[in-house]
């Protein structure tokens, strides 16, 4: 089942949480959206579950317009955050609840009712827990109790709300290799909300990064890492620095430094460059044009890191590859191998994507 | 000596964990328990005792007494059920709906407990009498209220709703709106999701409030008898038929019915603790 969201715009007493959001989403996709707490996110997809109705814009599911299709019968598998079982009823009485509340003419009988719990139960890895209650459970148990409980009812449409939210992180890395794997057994159309990139980089096909309510790039894992189409992204995903520089005649001027951008940009801006820790390129301080001092040094899990500073208030991150030696107080002759400009007129240039023309206006 | 060594045993045994002030904090409830609910009791029971049990069984087969029994025992059930219905939709309604004058809705359901009950009894005769405001309506379909069974049940209807509605309302506002949410992306239609996903974990708090209600509602006296016309073997409730005794100095027949009352009470308290007790073995596991 393909779905498509056109315009979709969706507004709180005290805040607007959506301003028209437009995602096509592909049948038998995994896709993620991502985004910072209040970038509307989860909203989105409480919207394509019919748990919120918009207040403008459109929901199909295939050529149908879902929109005013009511929850209960629009099909979709939906997994809560913090699984939201029924408390009071065993695993095997949840997995079964979607089958068992269908109204008498739809419902399997009592013995396919059972089949199909231990068939899911199965599925998921918990055979022979059909008997336990919730509270009996560990959480990353209670979450595949919840998702054999969406998948019972054979939905077209698996919708996931923060899934791995409230695991920690162990169990979080098991449950996503495990949910990309039900995915591809499944073969169905899958949507997962999160806040955390890596999750979103190594399970998803494709992710939708959204902020304050409106879509700032939706691409595959190396499209929104590597071609990040907006600073807001850049920031978001990976670690980046940031610097505002000023531009002229094809150098991007930060204080009275300046870094050679290999693209002929004439005329005179601003903008903002941006640059990932490991794309730095180091030489002789020795007639560099852009010079900095290594401040502090860490280590970060398997990274080194260093501080380094360009001029007084603005320092910034660089890894330190392996064999590079630096000691604080060095002074570092830097060139960006790689790197993106976002003009303050709203342009994007980088180098590396291929066709750029190489004489611009500015 | 060795009655030190027996008492740290027993503490090792009763196993009070690391928090301090366990012996005190012990002494303290069973000193009080006994105070206050053990001795009048007690004296309950020995003044009771007088009567020898052919006495006491006299007093309990007595017509006009197992009449003010069935009365004051069916009325109070009756009453505490209506209540238990009600009591879950007004809690319902003020922790799931925002509404202007909530606050003082919400206040207002406290009010027969703070209203001297004599004064609920005289308000609700007034109303109910057959030339009252609302006793003049229902005598138009020939429904007589003040004076009869009826008139009991609603006085015991209004004293016990509260109950109900405080002890549900907590366990209300605390379980989550997303099962509600699930159940509805599971097909199941608002009837399903109200029956089986949100009344059964209410259902322990539903049955203390019962108990609670029906436990007021089987002793309540003041607002009872200004509305119950109080005429024997019809409208007599059992605690009215205790202060006739006693007014008659008949002391031990005052205290025989009340040991009747306490142990029927005693019995039906302990039968709903038990039906809580499964249910929270069901709910509460691990």
């Amino acid at each position: 089942m393909d779905i498509r969201v056109r315009h979709l715009a969706k507004e709180f007493k005290t805040f607007r949480a959506l301003h028209g959001v437009d995602v096509d989403i592909a049948s038998g996709e995994l896709l993620a959206l991502l985004g910072p707490s209040g970038s509307g996110k989860t909203t989105l997809l409480r919207v394509i579950a019919g748990l919120e109705e918009p207040t403008g814009g459109q929901v199909f599911f295939g050529d149908v317009d879902a929109t005013s299709i009511p929850v209960r019968e629009r099909g979709v598998g939906f997994v809560f955050q913090n699984y939201a079982l029924f408390k009071h009823m065993t695993v095997a009485r949840n997995i079964a609840f979607g089958l068992e509340a269908r109204p008498r003419d739809r419902r399997p009988s009592s013995t396919a009712i059972a089949a199909r719990v231990e068939e899911l139960l199965d599925f998921v890895q918990l055979s022979g827990l059909g008997g336990r209650y919730p509270a009996q459970l560990s959480g990353g148990q209670r979450q595949r109790v919840a998702l054999a409980r969406a998948l019972a009812v054979e939905p077209k449409v698996l919708l996931l709300d923060e899934p791995f939210g409230a695991l920690d992180a162990k169990v979080r890395k098991e449950l996503r290799k495990w949910l990309r794997i039900i995915h591809d057994k499944t073969g169905l159309t899958t949507i997962f909300v999160t806040h955390d990139q890596d999750e979103a980089l190594e399970l998803a096909d494709r992710i939708v990064v959204l902020n304050k309510g409106l879509v700032e790039q939706i691409g595959s894992a190396d499209d929104i890492y590597d071609r990040p189409a907006s600073p807001f992204v850049y920031d978001f995903i990976g670690d980046a620095v940031g610097l505002d520089v000023a531009v002229q005649d094809g150098r991007a001027y930060v204080g009275n430094q300046s870094v050679p951008l290999g693209i002929l940009l004439h005329g005179y801006g601003t903008g903002r460059l941006y640059v990932r820790p490991h794309h730095w390129q180091f030489s002789d301080a020795e007639g560099a044009r852009l010079v900095g001092t290594v401040v502090s040094q860490r280590r970060s899990g398997s990274e080194r890191r260093a501080e380094v500073e360009l001029a007084p208030g603005v320092s910034f991150e660089i890894s330190v590859m392996p064999g590079q030696e630096f000691t604080t107080g060095d002074r570092l002759g830097m060139r960006p191998q790689r790197w993106r400009l976002f003009t303050g007129d709203g342009r994007v240039f980088d180098p590396t994507v291929t066709g750029e023309p190489l004489d611009y206006e500015i | 000596m060795g009655a030190t060594i027996g008492l740290s045993t027993l503490r090792r045994r009763l196993n009070p964990g690391i928090l301090p002030g366990f012996g005190l904090s012990l002494g303290f409830t069973l000193l009080y328990l006994g105070l206050i609910v053990l001795l009048p009791l007690a004296a309950l029971a020995i003044k009771a005792s007088g009567l020898g049990l052919s006495g006491l069984w006299a007093i309990a087969t007595d017509p006009r007494v197992v009449a003010s029994l069935k009365l004051s025992f069916g009325i109070a059930l009756i009453a505490a059920g209506i209540n238990a219905v009600f009591g879950v939709i007004v809690a319902w309604v003020l922790v799931r709906y925002d509404f202007p004058l909530k606050r003082v809705v919400d206040a207002a359901v406290d009010l027969p407990f703070a209203l001297p009950t004599a004064v609920a009894g005289i308000s609700l005769a007034t109303l109910y009498a057959p030339k009252g405001w609302l006793g003049q309506i229902t005598g138009l379909a020939g429904i007589k209220i003040a004076y009869t069974p009826i008139g009991i049940g609603i006085a015991l209807v209004f004293i016990g709703l509260p109950f109900v509605v405080r002890t549900v309302q907590p366990v209300l506002a605390d379980l989550e709106q997303e099962i509600e949410e699930a159940a509805a992306t599971l097909g199941a239609s608002r009837f399903t999701t109200i029956t089986r996903v949100v009344l059964p974990p209410l259902i322990p708090a539903i049955l203390t409030g019962f108990a609670l209600a029906f436990a007021r509602a089987v002793g309540e006296y003041g607002s009872v008898i200004f509305i119950a016309g109080n005429t024997p073997f019809v409208s007599e409730i059992a605690p009215l038929l205790i202060v006739i005794k006693l007014e008659g100095y008949d002391y031990a027949g005052a205290t025989g019915i009340a040991l009747v009352m306490l142990a029927i009470s005693f019995l039906m308290l302990l039968v709903i603790n038990l039906l809580q007790a499964l249910g929270r073995r069901r709910f509460d596991r691990g």
